[in-house]
């Protein structure tokens, strides 16, 4: 009798430990998964937006290897600033480069992501730059010239509007599934997007969104005009 | 004249256009959308992901809570098609496509976690796309039964009004035409 309970008990244990590993060959009848997702919202704002998206530049993105400079002496950038004794805050010590990857190699660490881990784990993210205009302030001069043979326009150039990171979705993303909280993906998509929207020097993306404004512009007065040779300036 | 809404149109305009960069990382395509009305969401996202072996011994037991909001935006986007064509007189008619939900998207920096409960594995980020698609749809379905594409309309009608008023033109005959 205390045999037999030894071997049922011997069985559970080894059927928990086997079900814990995730051996996930176990017949569904010692296995039961229940796997919910949800999601309900409340609508807590409505307005108008008011703008003209002219462009979109997309890029993707490696994190957090595309942040961290290969050449940058991490160890010895701690060492700067903690001999440092000028007073000055730690990114006005460091070069923006070497800021921004002392910041985020200490981003990567405590997400996860320490690149100096042997396979350590990465984020292909989409990023999309969007240029346009906001249509609350004035996109065109004081003083249209609306001349029905050369009728002139000076207009406001193009502004970059904002840069998001593209919404995951799992039928495009090939790469390696990783682990991440909600809160370290908010931390890490929060440092990406100040880091691209204040240190982007896109000067071939600004002006293809100016040629797209010039383009618009023009064919605006020639529709109103057809037999006109409009002017369009950048102001 | 201060306010001065635009687009507009013409078949002159490549909108569709894809430039690929140097960068094979990385793309240009041109646009062309008018982005008129803006709802925000806040979602409760919430994944739950259990296991038991025989029943009763459980193995596995995740469990995630978060919230988000969602920017849903909707307008013409005129990159569908157009005409503009002027007279008789100094009038003009004006057919746009009619207004569509032009994106829905999560803003990551409102992100707020109430649950990481990981027992049994961590929270994956292809979970995290699972969830965000899956407000996605609901969002949008529900931005368009509240009125969003009736409001988007009004906007842009106004926006394309006071547009052609600053270029002389103070008779606009606004047309929209269903998609194709």
């Amino acid at each position: 009798m205390v045999k037999n309970i030894f071997l049922v008990v011997l069985v559970i244990l080894v059927l928990g430990l086997a079900g814990y590993l995730g051996f996930q060959q176990l017949p569904s009848l010692f296995v039961q998964d229940k796997k919910t997702l949800d999601a309900s919202g409340l609508l807590v704002a409505t307005g108008p937006i008011d703008e003209l998206k002219l462009l979109e530049y997309v890029e993707k993105t490696v994190f957090p290897f595309d942040f961290i400079d290969p050449e940058a002496n991490l160890a010895a950038l701690s060492r700067v600033i903690q001999a440092d004794r000028s007073g000055r805050l730690p990114q006005d010590i460091l070069t923006p480069r070497e800021w921004e990857s002392f910041e985020a190699y200490n981003l990567a660490r405590s997400t996860g992501f320490d690149p100096g881990t042997p396979g350590s784990p990465f984020l292909v993210l989409t990023l999309v730059y969007e240029y346009g205009y906001p249509l609350s302030d004035p996109v065109l001069g004081p003083d249209p010239v609306l001349d029905p043979i050369i009728p002139a326009l000076q207009v406001r150039p193009p502004s970059l509007l904002r840069v998001r990171i593209e919404d995951l979705r799992r039928a495009d993303y090939p790469y390696p599934d990783v682990r991440i909280s909600p809160e370290s993906w908010q931390r890490i998509s929060g440092f990406i997007i100040a880091q691209k929207e204040t240190g982007v020097g896109l000067d071939t993306v600004r002006l293809q969104a100016q040629e797209q404004a010039f383009q618009f512009f023009r064919s605006i007065l020639r529709a109103a005009y057809p037999e006109s040779n409009p002017e369009i300036t950048f102001r | 004249m201060g306010f001065l809404g635009i687009f507009l149109l013409l078949s002159s305009c490549n909108p569709g256009n894809v430039t690929q960069t140097a960068n094979l990382r990385a793309q240009i395509e041109n646009l062309l959308q008018l982005h008129s009305y803006e709802y925000r969401y806040r979602e409760i996202l919430y994944l739950g992901d259990q296991r038991t072996l025989l029943g009763f011994i459980p193995t596995r037991d995740r469990q995630f809570l978060f919230r988000v909001d969602f920017l849903v935006s909707a307008g013409v986007d005129l990159t569908r098609g157009y005409t503009l064509s002027s007279g008789p007189g100094n009038k003009m008619t004006l057919v746009l496509p009619s207004p569509e939900i032009l994106s829905v998207d999560a803003q990551e920096e409102t992100l707020y976690q109430y649950v990481n409960q990981t027992f049994g594995g961590d929270l994956r980020i292809l979970e995290i796309g699972d969830l965000l698609e899956l407000a996605s749809q609901s969002i949008s379905q529900d931005s368009i039964e509240r009125g969003i594409l009736h409001q988007a309309k009004q906007e842009a009608e106004s926006l394309v009004r006071s547009f052609f008023l600053s270029l002389g033109i103070d008779e606009v005959v606004l047309e929209w035409a269903p998609h194709g």
